[in-house]
């Protein structure tokens, strides 16, 4: 067991220490047994009185629900270790490199885990619906998911540069599943959920499972654990590889100077934006966002590529026009809310502690919008064009406009809100369990005011009117939160930003 | 026989990091591998460290792979990042549980950290450490296991003079055990005070390998040589 017992130890004095931690800030403490309390009740009441998923029965918002811990579990960072500590101390150590590598990947479930805790919450109420799915069956299923998902990244990631070709081709054809489906739906005319299950018969399969069938269950451990024994194999690649995909940032920055004619330093310099031109900080920001965002959307990359992406979202998207139901229930967007709203500030410490932020020149409030708004467009667009084609899809012409500008608005909310909720809890710990709940009240007001907007706007004078205030509120909603935000970010010690906070 | 790297080389996609690089570190050693920014001095410790895989050659410690014996290798690293949460205390027993040490490892650690100046710190957390306090925990974390080549990078940035002739110190009686020791730095005085031999690189690739006096034989003083070899 060499090995092991060192990483159980870093683990376990790492629990207590953060515990310890948490003892002492009373404020944060108060915000976890409120969360705990509040569990503990919707728990005893079974879920009464928050709303469903109309549509779907347990199994199928449960397969859904996998799907997208599955894929987030699939997709994230590159790197296997997130610590910079793991590199210097756990990496060059006498533990072998499989037990590094399970280790890793025990961590990285349990930490979706605790965003499972939340999300759970939700599955209640379709638990105590008909058809339901046993919690045994659950877990286990949560539990292969999971660990399934991240064996296969990590067996991957030990590939190499092979690995990106291949995770591309993993997602195309994930794509291409999804769109043959939806026009499967679309043809035979199946309604509903249950018709996208059945017409696929992984998801068939997969439902089975949920609902108990012993042979899909043990298909579906048996499916995991070849995934963990496949990364078991290529374990020592997989730690060096972790490795040197942390050094590839290092090095492209020196290829882009050398390219441009300079050292990475003055490229650096460039890139931020000039102390002698007063205005451009905002704008560096903007751009180097927006280059990092283009760098995560490395599977896009390529005509073909971009054309196969868009023909499988569009066919997907128009097929779900074709078999979901134009209203789905409250719940479906409550749900799509909190799966929105789950994602997105764990990482905003590490990046405003760099001093790109603290050295360009501006106010906070604009830097914080340059720096937020390619991921609003691009977000916003993704998410409001495939609205639009689903509206399309269902012959609503007119909403279906409509369907961009709202997404656009409706992103920079949930961004504004989520840069909000670092600025009161920037721990990580915090941002992927208690601050999921306040991203989620803090969306769920704002979007209920820009509905209230919206529906007086389309009583008085139509879409066209409703959809100009609801994007108004929303957006100056949205502006609230920022510049609160940019108000605590303007007080904060970004080097170390959870210190002594309550 | 100590430490022989043989063909190193890694290849960043189309850069190529070290290429075809050869030397040697004896038992009882101190070498100093020295060149500017970007000559390869990281990569090729993280090579031997085992956090990167290389494209080519290998390296041998007392004949075998150095993949084989990774118990008998420490590593300071540049960056001294640390375990947050974690003790001073906490991480040498850390490094206790992952090396299996037999038990008198306490005192040994208490010894270390008093040796380097932490005894007074050992229950505060690596998160509250000043750098140049994580860069000595690094260090008394890389001594704790005694291993038989150390790989230091670039120890003294972040140190204060005390703390660099502790340092220094240190690594004397690491070579004194026997034990041979690779030290990546820019301080050119350090390696003229501390080192037996200097392996120079530029781009990724070997210049110069020798005593301090086959290097300095013709320039004089090692930073003319320095210059002079590398073009600098």
């Amino acid at each position: 067991m060499t090995g092991y017992d060192a990483l159980w130890y870093l683990e376990w004095r790492s629990l207590v220490a953060e515990l310890r931690r948490l003892l002492r800030q009373r404020g944060r403490l108060a915000l976890y047994l409120l969360l705990a309390a509040y569990l503990a009740f919707i728990l005893a009441q079974g879920g009464q009185g928050l709303p469903r998923l109309t549509d779907a029965p347990a199994a199928y918002a449960v397969l859904l629900s996998l799907v997208y811990l599955g894929l987030s579990s699939l997709g994230g960072r590159r790197r296997l270790l997130v610590r910079p500590s793991d590199l210097t101390l756990v990496v060059p150590s006498a533990i072998a490199p499989d037990r590094i590598v399970v280790w890793s990947l025990v961590r990285r479930a349990v930490a979706q885990l605790r965003l499972l805790v939340v999300v759970a919450i939700f599955w209640v109420p379709q638990m105590a619906a008909s058809g339901g799915v046993s919690w045994g069956t659950l877990l286990y299923a949560v539990g292969a998911t999971l660990v399934g998902a991240a064996a296969t990244r990590y067996a991957l990631l030990g590939l190499g540069r092979p690995g990106a070709a291949l995770r591309s081709l993993l997602v195309l054809a994930f794509a291409a599943l999804a769109a043959a489906a939806a026009l499967a739906l679309w043809r035979s005319g199946l309604a509903g959920l249950s018709g996208l299950a059945a017409a696929l018969p992984p998801l068939a399969w997969s439902v089975l499972a949920l609902r108990g069938g012993l042979t899909e269950l043990a298909l579906f451990g048996a499916a995991a654990l070849a995934a963990v024994y496949a990364m078991v194999l290529v374990a020592p690649r997989i730690v060096r590889e972790g490795v040197d995909w942390s050094a590839l940032p290092t090095l492209a920055a020196r290829r882009a100077a050398a390219r441009a004619g300079g050292s990475a330093r003055e490229l650096g310099r460039r890139r931020l934006g000039r102390r002698d031109w007063p205005g451009r900080g905002d704008l560096a920001l903007f751009g180097v966002e927006a280059a990092r965002l283009s760098r995560a959307l490395w599977p896009v990359r390529g005509p073909a590529v971009a054309l196969a992406w868009l023909g499988a979202a569009a066919g997907g998207a128009l097929g779900a026009a074709r078999g979901l139901p134009w209203q789905v229930g409250p719940g479906a967007g409550l749900y799509l809310m909190l799966l929105t709203t789950s994602a997105g500030a764990a990482g905003f410490g590490q990046v405003l502690a760099s001093p790109l932020f603290a050295q360009t020149p501006g106010r906070w409030s604009r830097k914080l919008a340059a720096w937020l708004a390619p991921g609003v467009l691009l977000g916003g667009v993704a998410w409001g064009g495939g609205a639009a084609a689903w509206l399309l899809g269902a012959g609503q012409a007119g909403w279906a406009a409509a369907g961009v500008p709202l997404g656009v608005c409706a992103m920079a909310l949930v961004r504004s809100v989520g840069l909000l909720s670092w600025t009161v809890l920037p721990n990580a710990v915090d941002q992927r369990s208690v601050a999921v709940w306040l991203r989620f009240l803090g969306v769920v007001l704002g979007t209920a005011l820009a509905a209230a907007l919206f529906a007086v706007g389309y009583a008085v004078q139509g879409l066209g009117a409703g959809a100009l205030l609801g994007c108004a509120a929303a957006v100056l909603e949205a502006g609230i939160c920022l510049a609160a935000a940019a108000g605590r970010v303007a007080r904060m010690d970004l080097a170390r930003p959870d210190e002594g906070r309550a | 026989m100590g430490l022989e790297v043989q063909g190193l080389s890694k290849r960043y996609g189309d850069v190529l990091a070290v290429t075809d690089l050869s030397f040697r570190v004896g038992d009882g050693e101190i070498v100093g591998l020295l060149g500017p920014n970007g000559a390869g001095k990281t990569t090729t410790l993280h090579a031997l460290a085992g956090l990167v895989h290389p494209s080519a050659g290998r390296a041998l410690l007392d004949g075998r792979p150095i993949e084989e014996l990774r118990a008998e290798v420490g590593f300071v690293p540049e960056q001294p990042e640390v375990f947050p949460l974690l003790s001073v205390a906490e991480h040498l027993g850390f490094i206790a549980r992952a090396y299996r040490l037999a038990d008198g490892w306490r005192s040994e650690a208490e010894e270390i950290l008093r040796r380097l100046d932490l005894d007074e710190v050992q229950d505060r957390p690596g998160g509250a450490l000043s750098k140049g306090m994580k860069q000595k925990l690094l260090i008394a974390c890389a001594l704790l296991h005694h291993p038989r080549v150390l790989l230091v990078d670039e120890p003294v940035v972040g140190l204060d003079p005390a703390g660099q002739a502790e340092l220094w110190a240190a690594l004397r009686a690491v070579r004194a055990e026997g034990r041979s020791v690779l030290l990546s730095t820019h301080i050119l005085s350090s390696v003229e005070e501390i080192c037996d031999r200097v392996v120079i690189l530029r781009r990724g690739r070997l210049l110069a390998e020798g005593t301090l006096a086959e290097i300095t034989a013709e320039s004089g003083s090692l930073q003319e040589a320095f210059l002079d070899l590398t073009g600098e």
